[in-house]
């Protein structure tokens, strides 16, 4: 595995508002996504597991940009593609502060630009830092220049597979248009023909056969169309693909296919998968590295080895007994979780989960656990991490 | 097992007569039921499972008819028993409840008011013994504050608090039998280790039979004691549990329980059964896992395999059993060589 990052989430953080009354006015913020931090390397896979409503879709579709997150910095690739999507008033506004307005504090703080440099924590912002202080009229205009080309890379480079198979194919459009339209629209291919063989040599990738060109999404099983939503992202020779659920609507035999398939395709063309579940033994079996979310926030992330065999946060811990494990021998001991998820528009004071965790102390009601790094590689948002035990 | 079967289910056939044609939902399905016992029924989707205790409980719509076979519950003939008493042992001793909750339970009625109805249409009581039945009842299933919940209407509730009110109606006429269609598989795991534990905790307080019908083979391990195991309308292995998932003898069952990533066994490739299931329309002649079977040969193309008693208590319907372990065998080195 290469060492280099792809995708840098930074203090993610997307609101919806709650709209009441005549003039729509906003009455409360539902916290779908709330300061959420992690990177991605290259040709790796990264699982995103929490319960419904932890917010886990919300942060893949803000990462995508199918929502605009509320705050944040999304770097794919080296580059910070936060502002490519906003208005050129909103994306100027952007850069300003993000940029021009925290460097320039920074450097009233620490009163040189070597400094300031020092003490960035993230190689990318530490080359902003020194791009800009070398320019910085020239570092914004640069920037602003990039947005609407890099608008369209970034939509080549990063891709999506949903859930649903079925709710996710236009019922009226044939195979071949819906997996060659991306192809055409970024003009991967000069004409009809070329076109044709790049589907065909796609659908054969994905297990399907040519003659599956013509025909409409009605007439497939739900794990070819999975399979079609599969070809449709690959074809665009992405980095980063996004998988939302996209096994969980699928039988056992149809998911063991699917799996297998996400894994030879991964190594076949080296790629990225932010593989985002609820199943804990799907993402064990697929990821490499395994973000757990709970109520917005990211509490543990680490290496697939590590929160299997010594998981330190109690939802970790306790969400991993839940599975029922398909062993009569072997019965789990579970711990079992009082009460259900609270709210997101509410969230508990101090740790999200202290309200229903079995080894909250009062101080936990109170104080947010730093998401901070307890061993190597292996980061926990709690006061008394490791402290629950199976 | 010297117990007399509970419900006794012999070569159930129901068919639907749809707009396209036949369909064989189940075809010549046979299972006991012993009292205070978890039979699990395991099978993807469209495999029957569903239909199965549908016509158990004589629910099918006017599509469904119950083709052959026989169903004897308690003692008594299901299918000889005219529609008004059949409507007095359902939710009485026979309960069921529903994978979804929001659709099974009325939303313009509280959950008090539905429970209550059950109650008073199988019991005699007065509405206020059934009120406080019902309060008791939300108790016991585990929901805070029955006395306020009791007049709150589905929406109301959380997906975890709907499913411990269906089950509160469901048990609360004290039924023999509940049959149990995915109750967990539209919840959280940890809401579904909840209802779960719920569900054990009740059987061991009532004593009834569940028929746990799910696709989840580890629901099935934590929950039943024997298993059915379904494949297009037919049973292909039925044994008790720990048989079934240590020694399974049908390429199916075997298949399927490669084919689950599990979280203490690190593996590379799972296991692919081949294709899909078939078109209930145009279910293949002879063994319907003759078109993704790796062992099908011959008579697996002609002639049904019957379900027949390998060992004692474990049934397999295969005719080549004895070519499992090879198959097993050539699959495992498939995974080193892979590897």
């Amino acid at each position: 595995m290469q060492n280099n990052t792809l995708l840098k989430v930074n203090n993610l953080v997307k609101y919806f508002p709650v709209k009441a009354g005549v003039f729509r006015k906003t009455i409360a913020q539902v916290k779908a996504v709330d300061d959420v931090s992690f990177e991605v390397k290259k040709g790796e896979t990264v699982g995103l597991v929490g319960e419904s409503g932890c917010g886990k879709t919300t942060a893949g579709m803000s990462i995508l940009r199918l929502y605009e997150p509320t705050a944040g910095q999304i770097i794919l690739d080296g580059k910070d593609t936060s502002y490519y999507f906003l208005s050129r008033r909103k994306a100027k506004k952007f850069l300003k502060k993000q940029y021009t307005e925290k460097f320039e504090k920074m450097k009233q703080k620490y009163s040189s630009e070597d400094q300031v440099i020092k003490n960035l924590n993230d190689e990318f912002n530490k080359q902003a830092a020194k791009d800009y202080f070398e320019n910085p009229h020239k570092f914004i205009e640069k920037m602003m220049d990039m947005r609407i080309k890099g608008r369209s890379e970034f939509r080549r480079k990063a891709q999506m597979i949903f859930q649903d198979p079925y709710s996710s194919l236009n019922p009226r459009h044939r195979v071949k248009t819906i997996v060659g339209e991306g192809a055409k629209i970024n003009e991967l291919v000069e004409n009809k023909d070329e076109l044709k063989a790049m589907i065909e040599d796609i659908l054969k990738k994905v297990g399907l056969s040519v003659d599956h060109m013509s025909r409409f999404p009605h007439e497939f099983s739900g794990g070819q169309r999975q399979r079609i939503g599969i070809a449709r992202a690959l074809i665009l020779k992405p980095e980063l693909i996004v998988c939302d659920e996209a096994v969980s609507a699928l039988d056992v035999s149809i998911q063991a296919q699917i799996l297998n398939l996400l894994n030879s395709l991964q190594k076949e063309f080296n790629l990225t998968f932010l593989f985002i579940a609820h199943d804990l033994a799907v993402v064990k079996h697929i990821s490499d590295r395994v973000a757990v979310m709970y109520l917005g926030k990211i509490v543990e992330y680490t290496t697939k080895d590590q929160l299997f065999e010594k998981p330190l946060h109690p939802y970790t811990v306790a969400l991993m007994s839940a599975i029922p494990n398909p062993d009569p021998e072997n019965k789990s001991h579970r711990i079992i979780l009082e009460g259900d998820v609270p709210s997101p528009i509410n969230p508990p004071s101090g740790c999200p989960f202290h309200p229903r965790c079995p080894i909250a102390k009062d101080v936990c009601s109170k104080e947010v656990p730093q998401f901070k790094e307890i061993e190597e590689g292996h980061k926990v948002a709690c006061l008394f991490p490791g402290k629950l035990k199976r | 097992m010297d117990k007399k079967p509970l419900l006794k289910v012999q070569d159930l056939k129901t068919y639907f007569h749809t707009d396209d044609g036949l369909v064989k939902a189940v075809d010549g399905v046979s299972f006991e039921v012993y009292p205070g016992e978890t039979l699990g029924i395991v099978g993807e989707s469209g495999c029957g499972k569903s239909v199965t205790s549908l016509s158990v409980m004589r629910l099918l719509d006017e599509k469904g008819e119950i083709a052959g076979g026989s169903i004897t519950f308690n003692g008594e003939d299901v299918l000889a028993i005219p529609e008004e008493k059949m409507m007095k042992i359902r939710g009485n001793d026979m309960a069921m409840i529903f994978q979804e909750p929001m659709t099974a339970l009325n939303p313009v009625f509280t959950i008090g008011y539905q429970i209550i109805e059950a109650i008073l249409l199988h019991q005699k009581v007065s509405s206020e013994e059934a009120r406080a039945m019902a309060i008791d009842m939300l108790r016991k299933v585990g929901i805070p504050e029955p006395e306020k919940r009791v007049d709150e209407y589905p929406h109301e509730l959380s997906g975890g608090m709907r499913q411990r009110a269906m089950i509160a109606m469901s048990l609360s006429c004290n039924p023999k039998i509940l049959f149990a269609d995915e109750p967990t598989t539209a919840l959280d795991v940890t809401i579904q280790a909840q209802i779960l534990e719920l569900m054990l905790s009740l059987q061991k307080e009532y004593g009834m039979s569940i028929v746990m019908i799910t696709h989840d083979l580890g629901v099935i391990a934590e929950l039943a004691e024997r298993v059915a195991v379904m494949y297009a309308g037919r049973i292909v292995e039925y044994a008790d549990v720990v048989t079934l998932f240590k020694k399974p003898k049908h390429p199916y069952t075997w298949g399927l329980m490669n084919a689950i990533p599990k979280i203490d066994d690190e593996k590379e490739i799972l296991y692919n059964i081949k294709g899909v299931v078939p078109d209930p329309l145009s279910f293949p002649e002879g063994c319907r896992f003759n078109t993704r079977c790796p062992l099908a040969k011959d008579k697996c193309f002609t002639d049904v395999p019957p379900l027949e008693e390998f060992e004692k208590d474990h049934f397999v319907a295969c005719f080549r059993i004895n070519e499992l372990e090879e198959m097993i065998k050539s699959e495992r080195e498939g995974e080193l060589s892979a590897k």
